[in-house]
């Protein structure tokens, strides 16, 4: 996958860069609008993470000249306003996702992943790792070819896992995803470990191999 | 000698009051004791005509002055008690401005003048503020994906110990509790200056199931009976803001739950109710509904219960809370 990210904050731009750059995904950045309508004038890109606020305008400009030259990249804006109106102006003209800053790197992953399956034309809707097939239209798994009966908080926590198989993440980045906004689960892990344990054994009753692993101290591991 | 005495007047027989002076005169040799007496009968009738009279003047006075008061001032101080009636219905986090009609009394315009200003000048101020703390909380939200991101980055190094992951869940979870509180703090602001205007029609009632199935993997792990009376309910509100509100109160009646205990949810066509068993000691009503008032165990962010507040108080509906049997009950009057 080929990512343009657009973000004037160094240290950011840096870490969302390295992240997906270690996956075998092409990362390129820039720091501002005119460099951002540069690179998007002369490349195509698969999906474009942007943040509104730039030093010389503002991200919705981005979105502009897309729709503009009729170019098709997923994008997926990255703000620091948890703003109703930028949210719906964003998705309104042309925006695939919008995620509020401070976000989990591993929570952008999983973002991208899902912004691109949605883009991709030729997409099967099959998300294929190995031996575990997740159909995304019909919400099913199957491992081997049988299926296995998830509920939908692991669900979401199988895709989350895929998204960022090989990495470290941490039960805070987990909680978030699954509970976000609903509600604040504080330094409540519990819940996540019980859901970790029942989709892992879901998993092995279906003699899927043993992916996820426990990182002590800090979180979990899908191993690729 | 001056003597002070009765007469006796023969005629009416009659005791008159005057005033007689007696002396002895000596004329050619023969001593004579002469009196001089002068009624005062007169003036005391004068007296008597001058007091009846001032009394009537005085009461007529009166009366035309409280008449005068009643019906002339009165409109004349229309403008003051106008302007006392709108000071009155200021609201500083209102969005309408002050607006004083002129009159014809110059102390009256003078007065609205000042007030007005005065009104204007506050308002701005408080306008900065709360700008203030929405710029600077929106300010916070870039240093706080730095700060995420380069945690999330730091944990793939599995060389790491295990005490050094610790740390690290620490600092995340300080970041996490930051991202919130500032989440909540700009959420707030936004309710308060009603910005949220998406108001739409919604079934109150459909909503809260779908909130109980969202829920139910936390009931579950909790083993909370849920136990709902629902009667169809439509609301005209907004539908992120009605999301938020049914999601504090359920974190709370989950959160503050004990372990097989009892959610029960009753909804209204005036109230909605939320019962749940929690600890029994009862809680202080009397700031429970401020901003960073939370009980001893409480580790959320102290903004939860505020947001409830804010929300029911923007849509005009009451909130409050009591303990009955073993419950904790919040309840909405809508």
């Amino acid at each position: 996958m080929k990512l343009l990210v657009i973000e004037d904050e160094q240290a950011l731009r840096e870490n969302i860069t390295t992240y997906f750059n270690e996956d075998g995904n092409i990362c390129e950045s820039t720091v501002n609008l005119a460099g951002a309508i540069d690179k998007l004038s002369s490349y195509n890109y698969d999906c474009v993470l942007l943040d509104i606020g730039l030093p010389d305008g503002e991200g919705f400009e981005v979105l502009n000249f897309l729709k503009k030259a009729m170019k098709d990249e997923a994008v997926l804006i990255i703000s620091a306003r948890n703003s109703l109106d930028d949210k719906i102006k964003g998705l309104n003209i042309g925006a695939d996702d919008y995620l509020t800053k401070p976000f989990h790197l591993a929570e952008l992953k999983a973002r991208v992943a899902s912004v691109y399956r949605r883009k991709a034309a030729n997409s099967n809707n099959n998300i294929i790792f190995n031996e575990i097939t997740v159909n995304l239209q019909g919400r099913t798994v199957e491992v081997n070819d049988t299926p296995i009966i998830l509920t939908r908080k692991e669900y979401d926590m199988l895709l989350y896992f895929i998204a960022n198989k090989g990495k470290v993440i941490s039960k805070n980045a987990i909680a978030e995803h699954l509970w976000g906004d609903e509600m604040d689960m504080h330094n409540n892990f519990d819940f996540i470990y019980t859901h970790i344990k029942n989709l892992r054994k879901k998993l092995l009753d279906a003699k899927c191999n043993d992916y996820i692993g426990s990182v002590y101290g800090i979180g979990y591991k899908f191993k690729a | 000698m001056i003597l002070y005495i009765l007469i006796l007047k023969r005629k009416r027989r009659k005791k008159e009051e005057g005033r007689a002076v007696s002396s002895i005169i000596t004329l050619n040799g023969n001593n004579y004791l002469t009196t001089l007496i002068v009624s005062r009968a007169d003036t005391e009738y004068l007296v008597q005509i001058i007091g009846l009279i001032t009394l009537v003047l005085s009461i007529g006075l009166l009366l035309t002055l409280f008449i005068t008061n009643r019906y002339i001032l009165n409109g004349l101080w229309k403008p003051f008690y106008k302007t006392l009636a709108e000071l009155k219905s200021f609201n500083i986090s209102d969005n309408k401005s002050l607006i004083l009609k002129s009159t014809k009394v110059d102390e009256f315009n003078e007065l609205n003048d000042t007030v007005q200003l005065m009104s204007l000048n506050v308002k701005n101020d408080f306008q900065n503020l709360k700008e203030f703390t929405e710029n600077a909380s929106h300010e916070m939200q870039t240093p706080l994906a730095v700060i995420t991101s380069k945690l999330d980055t730091l944990i793939q190094d599995e060389t790491l110990k295990t005490d050094q992951y610790e740390q690290i869940n620490d600092i995340y979870a300080a970041t996490n509790k930051l991202a919130r509180l500032n989440q909540s703090l700009l959420l707030l602001v936004k309710i308060e200056n009603n910005l949220i205007a998406d108001i739409e029609l919604l079934r109150l009632d459909i909503l809260i199931e779908e909130k109980i199935k969202q829920f139910y993997e936390l009931t579950n792990d909790k083993q909370i009976k849920v136990e709902t009376h629902l009667a169809i309910k439509e609301i005209s509100a907004s539908k992120y803001l009605i999301d938020i509100l049914l999601n504090n109160l359920f974190s709370n009646a989950i959160r503050h739950n004990i372990s097989k205990g009892k959610l029960i949810i009753i909804l209204n066509t005036d109230k909605l109710l939320f019962k749940n068993d929690g600890l029994p000691q009862i809680l202080d009503k009397s700031n429970m509904f401020d901003r960073f008032k939370k009980g001893n165990k409480s580790e959320g962010t102290g903004l939860g219960l505020a947001i409830v507040k804010n929300i029911c108080t923007l849509n005009n509906w009451t909130i409050s809370y009591f303990h009955e049997t073993s419950f904790h009950v919040f309840k909405i009057e809508f």
